[in-house]
């Protein structure tokens, strides 16, 4: 029998065959359990004719339901024919018995229009014409498709492979150590249809479990992700910012001169910042004696410290309250809560690095260990957060008007062109009236930051989501594994 | 006679008698540490008006802008003029001597 099948489609009908045989498969074990657990109740003695009605019963819903089952099987592959002819895109194969298998995708090509394409095509598919009988699911598997289902590549089967004749199943069920028939249940070769949808029904358990176990396993990372709640970073520029629910440094609520962090939620490097990482294993060396080689031990694994060097610029009072802010920051970062502080007793606060990417820095926590950072002789110094030339202390009101004008009313656009507040209402803190407006800071223009941060996994991080297949596959990186 | 004129006017405490104004009682604004110092720009250029109106909700209240620089400010509404720094009083200020 020939028949043109696409490999997509031949991968769609058997896997609609094995579903069904499943549920075949889970009827009849039903069947038998039902029947098991009366004769454990009591109710069914084996060997009376009570039992064997009950017996027979089974076996003729089971004799029933592969009919239906073989009937739907048949109405399925017809349809399938049907809907393969009408494609004009077809990989041809032959039967088993009739030729070979072609295993090249073969477009239909006109000699006339294309005469060069045809002879290519007809050479390609002469190399690869294997004989269909030698065409296992194996080599189906190998000729492009690495999971045997649902592969994008069209590569031509024969259609008894596909097809699972009362022998193969047999084989089948055989190879995978099931008995083709009990004998208390006759139902021929349905029956051993229905033994090797077991063994596949084993495999796809199995299968099911692993992709359950890794979807747990991905749940916990994006449980792990939805705890610490980041913004989606849609930025690819290096950012390191605090947890999204702290409430302290530039996220307290009076967060004084490191205001301007808050708007950006952190400190951004305005210009892209040299990241040093060293991934290191560490191994004992023991030395033989009268040996010419060294041989090793492996004692663990870890990640170095990351070195950032990063440069801040200052070219207007903005700019000037920013770099101040951030240079506040990290010296703020590396100190404990103490004496006052609600939290006091809490050691310096984690924070968490990203830029450059998903794969890069996804908010990977870390604690800043050191920063360093000299003021320049050789270059301007801009006041930072003061009057500015005109008199006006632009960026704290440039905050306040972010947040509490509506900037569409033309009275409310013309007040925020000029910088003031409705009713001239000074609405900056009383501290930083007197501290910003009247005691100028000045930053340099210029000013080369160093950090030194130490990378930060929590045990339960390193115990329960850390798995070295989805660190390598990329996973964890967005969960924050160093 | 005092009260023929609202209180947001410069003549609030001015007497009026049937047939004329008497002589003009100022109202002094009084100066705070935290008043704001505002370089007029070309949109409230010769408009103390308009930048009564949008800071205060009044354009009647143009005149507090005099009574607060009375050194800067001399001769409305001309001398208020792009880059001329002066004093804002605040609302609260104004509410509170005013009275409104």
């Amino acid at each position: 029998m020939a028949v043109t099948l696409s490999v997509a489609s031949a991968n769609k009908f058997v896997n609609q065959s094995r579903f069904l045989l499943q549920d075949a498969l889970d009827k009849v074990a039903a069947g038998r359990q039902q029947l098991q657990n009366e004769v454990d109740a009591g109710k069914l003695t084996p060997g009376t004719q009570e039992f064997l009605d009950a017996r027979n019963r089974l076996v003729n819903s089971a004799q029933s339901f592969a009919d239906t089952l073989k009937s739907q099987y048949d109405q399925d592959l017809a349809n399938l024919e049907q809907a393969q002819q009408a494609e004009s895109n077809n990989t041809v194969v032959s039967d088993s018995t009739s030729g070979p298998v072609t295993q090249s995708r073969n477009t239909t090509v006109s000699p006339q229009v294309d005469p060069e394409a045809q002879q290519t095509d007809s050479a390609q598919a002469n190399e690869q014409i294997i004989p269909a009988d030698q065409v296992t699911p194996n080599e189906f598997q190998e000729a492009g498709n690495t999971d045997g289902y649902g592969s994008q590549n069209e590569v031509a089967v024969p259609v008894d492979d596909i097809r699972f004749s009362p022998e193969e199943l047999d084989r089948l069920a055989a190879a995978n150590g099931v008995s083709q028939g009990e004998p208390d249940i006759e139902v021929g070769t349905t029956e051993a249809q229905l033994y090797a949808a077991e063994s596949d029904a084993q495999a796809l358990s199995i299968g099911a479990a692993q992709v359950g176990s890794n979807n747990a396993r991905a749940q916990e990372n994006n449980a792990s992700q939805a705890q610490a709640t980041f913004p989606q970073n849609q930025d690819w520029r290096v950012v390191l910012r605090l947890a999204p629910n702290a409430d302290y440094l530039y996220k307290a609520p009076q967060a004084g001169l490191l205001q301007p962090l808050k708007v950006t939620d952190g400190v951004i490097f305005p210009y892209t910042p040299n990241i040093t990482t060293a991934y290191k294993a560490d191994y004992s060396a023991y030395d033989l004696i009268h040996s010419n080689y060294r041989g090793y031990f492996y004692k663990n694994s870890y990640m170095d410290q990351i070195t950032i060097n990063a440069t801040f610029t200052a070219q207007s009072t903005a700019d000037a309250s920013y770099v101040l802010a951030v240079i506040h920051f990290f010296r703020s970062v590396t100190k404990m809560f103490y004496g006052q502080d609600a939290q006091r007793g809490s050691p310096p606060p984690l924070v968490f690095l990203s830029g450059l990417g998903d794969y890069q820095f996804n908010n990977h926590p870390c604690l800043v260990a050191q920063f360093n950072y000299k003021l320049p002789a050789d270059v301007d110094y801009i006041s930072s957060g003061t009057p500015n030339n005109l008199g006006l202390n632009l960026q704290p009101l440039q905050n306040l008007y972010s947040t509490t004008l509506n900037a569409v009313a033309p009275t409310a656009t013309r007040l925020a062109a000029a910088f003031l507040p409705p009713g001239a209402q000074n609405a900056l803190p009383a501290p930083l009236q007197q501290v910003l407006l009247s005691n100028p800071t000045y930053v340099p223009s210029k000013i080369d930051i160093d950090l030194i941060l130490y990378p930060v996994q929590t045990r339960q991080q390193v115990s329960k989501q850390f798995s070295l297949k989805n660190f390598a596959s990329g996973q964890q990186l967005k969960g924050g594994f160093w | 006679m005092a009260g023929q004129y609202s209180s947001t006017s410069p003549y609030f405490l001015t007497g009026y008698s049937q047939f004329f104004l008497d002589v003009m009682v100022n109202r002094p604004i009084p100066k705070a540490n935290d008043d704001l110092l505002f370089t007029i720009n070309t949109t409230f250029q010769y408009r103390p008006d308009l930048l009564a109106f949008d800071l205060y909700g009044d354009g009647g209240l143009w005149w507090v802008f005099y009574q607060r620089n009375p050194n800067t400010l001399t001769e409305p509404p001309m001398d208020f003029e792009a880059g001329t720094s002066i004093y804002l009083p605040k609302l609260a200020t104004l509410k509170t001597v005013l009275g409104f």
